[in-house]
């Protein structure tokens, strides 16, 4: 009897093999000519910006090496100019680096170049860093970088001189493990910034072990699921420069995650900053904040924490937008290949309807996985859009599933007069159809044109930074919050405008996206109008003053102080 | 009228027949034979409804006057009116039976078994068929059905040796069939693609292969190419499962709900205790706000399998929909701890072998 093996016979018979579809399923652009892209890549050569992020890939993939890196735009030196922060891998259990990886702060010099001040700076890092959060903690008006890693994480206090001081272990902020994204917010509302960090899972080099296929000698990075999940951490800013762990006993302790994002927004607007984190291959979580120290985990009854067939999904990227400016912040998550992500609509009522189908989003990202991303309006037309970094965490994955793919396309979706999102990235520029290993996201005007531009933290590769070109001719106001009796950041401010008649609202939440910080400044678009009728603060507490303005600079930055008005 | 009945039988005028043996049934309705022959010209005519009840009516009747194997013949073609039909597990119920009679009728058997693999029941198709295999290795039905059972087991070294018979006759459709199955268990999505389209290149009749290309594009990410296939099958093959079901939990992610209750209960009919169908009725009942029915079928779910975590997390947001926030948090309890078990049970913990990245897509969750 013919034995022939089932390769054997497929190679006799090949004249009988039926054509593959043709080319991948991830949407690939046409190399159509854009006449004015709107987003645009700055190439080092331009901005000056020559750091490369190292990933540390081994033969052995050990899981942390896919996860950074996280970016930030801040504006270190308070010049009114955004500066930016790039976070590196270091040494660990696993790494041990040739010659030394640092992190790296390029100085803004207002002409659309940068230059490299990390070493004057003192804020080279050291560690194996993920992730980095902006905020005033001292409440001293210059931001401070809290850096998140698998390891020892840090606290950069910033002098206000240029420089920065380690002051982790005198703040208490020494955390264990391994911290990915974190996010500062007033939690108890007493005008100091709190921080929440994200754990990830319990890791080790002693815990590492072969994932993938072993047959071909090949090592893949191990999928989350098989870790075990670890809580996060909640500090409490004592207002003297250090912190209290104020974990224990509450519902952050008791949920055991997998966090990778994390936004602090106020989903029932009761004044209270709440907490979205995204969890990989657990539940999402959603703290919402009772005030005394009280927190309940109602994601699942909020129908945020599962998928629609009752499935944990690998949530990665995170953000928090009301996004039709109804006063009630709807949520999104990121999630892995083949999961889709989520766009959670808000139901006034502590539950939420995932739109992501009728955004047409579910249908875009079904091959891709997200990490980065924002809401923000890019073209200045009064309606907040939404830009996504993708990537698949595993570099050899195009080898089990051939549709999905390491490098991936960014994502542009703008918001239409439908109140829908539209996915425009074919008609976004070239950028749109190169793939990049993305993670980090973050969003800053670094040329204060009033068109907020987007910086992506790339694992193993050169950070991107791409120019807003879009929205000419549309006018924009553009202002930094300075609080004097609440936390100097105003994060938890409720800002109302009114444009031509038609009034909006947003919460100035802060975190989102993933393991990244953004331009703390606020840019409201007003489309063809040239001017606001009126625009209204509302501090958080404890100040709750609210305040009117009527006269409103337009096209250009302006800082708003509390109780002081408007200020060039 | 019997004669010219039987003629026009004979004749393939199936109508005129019926109509004769209604006409004598009239007159005669305790006659089992003319009920008998009714019923096999409706079978004929795809009338299974209406010959399923005139074989039961035959198989009531008095039966004294005929031979033991006649009557066989009747539960027979009640078997395969069922199997046409897509009643597996009624035609299961009539052909075990009459196996017990012929334990060594393969006809019997082979029939059995196509039931048995429709219904995902591969154990009971090779506990079935393996005696069978060595005096009938030449046998294509049987190499199909017991290497594609295999197959469907993981146990794809053993399914190849049925593979290798069928590819020991040449190129053919079955044979195509086989090999991207093994593929397909194998993760090899890209070689069980080619060989499933080869396969319906070469019988685009052929059962299954419409099937076994939607789920190989489905875990390939091809949504849309998931769901035409799918359709494809059920066209030609309205009693597959796995294209009901599958289509269905597709069609309910689309938010095209009318449509994928439709599949989801088709897929239910085929196979009533399928807790994955079930389960995926009960989400559909979520989904569109229909709490009531989708707390009664979540509840059935949950008590059928405990373990079947997924039920568990739907059904608290059911009851949390609900306002019974009591109900609610107690399903929440019970799907923490099912998940510490489940995290419990991980190499990472256990210290063994890992898992890459990720594994197959689970578009319909299953019970552990």
């Amino acid at each position: 009897m013919n034995k022939l093996s089932r390769r054997q016979f497929l190679n006799a018979a090949a004249g009988l093999m039926v054509a593959l579809p043709g080319g991948r399923s991830v949407r690939r652009l046409a190399a159509s000519p854009v006449s004015s892209p709107l987003f645009e890549a700055v190439p080092a050569s331009a901005s000056h910006i020559t750091w490369v992020h190292t990933n540390a890939r081994s033969p052995e993939r050990y899981l942390p090496e896919a996860l950074p890196p996280g970016v930030a735009f801040l504006d270190y030196d308070n010049d009114g100019w955004m500066d930016i922060y790039l976070v590196n891998t270091g040494p660990c259990d696993f790494y041990r680096p040739a010659k030394p990886t640092p992190n790296a702060l390029y100085r803004n010099n207002r002409d659309g170049t940068f230059t490299d001040v990390t070493a004057q700076a003192g804020v080279e890092g050291g560690t194996f860093g993920m992730g980095v959060a902006v905020g005033d903690y001292d409440n001293n008006g210059y931001p401070d970088l809290f850096i998140t890693a698998y390891g020892r994480c840090i606290l950069y206090h910033n002098n206000g001189n240029g420089t920065f001081t380690d002051v982790t272990e005198r703040a208490g902020l020494a955390t264990p493990g391994w911290t990915t994204s974190a996010v500062w917010f007033d939690y108890d509302n007493d005008s100091r910034l709190d921080l929440f960090i994200c754990s990830f899972v319990d890791y080790g080099a002693q815990h590492h072990f072969d994932c993938g296929d072993n047959k071909l000698g090949l090592h893949f990075y191990c999928v989350p699921r098989l870790f075990k999940p670890t809580h996060s951490f909640l500090y409490h800013n004592n207002g003297d420069g250090t912190f209290t762990d104020v974990t224990h006993g509450t519902a952050i302790e008791q949920s055991l995650g997998k966090g990778l994002g994390v936004v602090a927004t106020d989903i029932n607007n009761d004044g209270r900053m709440d907490l979205f984190v995204a969890n990989d291959t657990v539940q999402n979580f959603l703290y919402v904040n009772h005030g005394n120290g009280q927190w309940d985990e109602i994601a699942l009854a909020a129908g945020v924490g599962y998928s629609d067939n009752g499935v944990p999904r690998s949530g990665m990227g995170v953000d928090a937008v009301d996004l039709h400016c109804n006063g009630w912040e709807d949520l999104f998550v990121a999630n892995v290949d083949h999961e889709m992500f989520s766009l959670y609509r808000n139901n006034h009522d502590e539950t939420f309807t995932d739109t992501a189908h009728e955004n047409g989003i579910a249908q875009a990202t079904r091959l891709l996985s997200g990490w980065g991303l924002k809401f923000f309006d890019f073209d200045n037309d009064g309606r907040l859009d939404l830009f996504l970094a993708d990537g698949h965490p595993d570099d050899m994955i195009n080898q089990t599933f051939p549709t999905v793919h390491y490098r991936e396309p960014l994502l542009l979706f703008r918001q239409g007069p439908d109140g829908l999102l539209h996915d425009i990235s074919r008609e976004a520029g070239p950028i749109f159809s190169k793939d990049f290993p993305a993670r980090g996201l973050a969003i800053g005007d670094y040329n204060n044109d009033g068109r907020i531009d987007v910086l992506i933290g790339n694992n193993g590769e050169a950070p991107l930074l791409l120019r807003n070109n879009a929205g000419r001719g549309n006018h924009w106001v553009g202002m930094k919050l300075t609080g004097t009796h609440c936390n100097r950041d105003a994060i938890g401010a409720r800002l109302m405008w009114s444009v031509e008649g038609r009034v909006m609202k947003i919460l100035k939440n802060n975190g989102g996206s993933y393991l990244s910080s953004h331009d703390p400044r606020i840019v409201l678009g007003l489309g063809t109008a040239r001017k606001l009728d009126w625009l209204e603060i509302h501090w958080p507490a404890p100040s709750g003053r609210v305040e009117r303005f009527t006269e409103v600079p337009v096209d250009r930055y302006f800082t708003i102080v509390e109780g002081e008005g408007i200020k060039p | 009228m019997f004669a010219r009945a039987v003629a026009l039988y004979n004749a393939g005028e199936l109508d005129g027949a019926v109509r004769e043996y209604k006409a004598i049934l009239a007159q005669v309705p305790e006659s089992v034979a003319v009920r008998s022959n009714l019923a096999v010209a409706l079978a004929h005519l795809g009338r299974y409804g209406e010959a399923i009840e005139q074989y039961q009516r035959a198989l009531a009747g008095n039966l004294s006057g005929l031979s033991p194997a006649m009557v066989q013949e009747i539960h027979f073609n009640l078997a395969v009116a069922y199997y046409q039909s897509g009643q597996f597990p009624q035609a299961v119920s009539e052909l075990v039976r009459l196996r017990a009679a012929q334990p060594q009728n393969l006809r019997l058997a082979l029939l059995l078994a196509d039931c048995r693999l429709r219904m995902s029941e591969y154990q009971k198709v090779i506990s079935l068929l393996s005696p069978f295999a060595a005096a009938n290795a030449e046998n294509g039905a049987l190499d199909y059905l017991l290497g594609m059972s295999l197959l469907r087991s993981h146990r794809v070294k053993e399914g190849e040796v049925y593979i290798n018979h069928i590819l020991s006759q040449g190129d053919s459709p079955q044979a195509r069939l086989l090999l991207g199955a093994a593929a397909f268990e194998d993760l090899k999505y890209d070689d069980a693609m080619k060989d499933f389209q080869a396969a319906i290149k070469l019988d685009p009749h052929l059962p299954s292969a419409h099937s076994f290309l939607g789920l190989t594009y489905m875990q390939m990410g091809y949504h849309d190419k998931a769901i035409q296939a799918f359709r494809d099958e059920i066209a030609e093959n309205p009693n597959d499962f796995e294209s009901n079901l599958y289509l269905g939990a597709l069609l309910k992610d689309d938010q095209n709900y009318d449509e994928s209750l439709r599949y989801l209960k088709r897929a239910l009919e085929i196979q009533p205790n399928n807790l994955a169908a079930q389960y995926q009725l009960g989400t559909v009942y979520l989904a569109t706000g229909k709490l009531a029915e989708a707390r009664a079928e979540l509840e059935g779910i949950t008590r059928a399998a405990p373990n079947f975590v997924e039920a568990h997390v739907s059904l608290a947001m059911v009851y949390y929909r609900l306002k019974d926030k009591a109900d609610g948090d107690r399903e929440r309890a019970i799907v923490r701890k099912l998940n510490a078990a489940a995290q419990a049970q991980q190499p990472a913990v256990k210290a063994a072998a890992g898992e890459a990245y990720r594994g197959p897509t689970q578009t319909v969750p299953q019970v552990q």
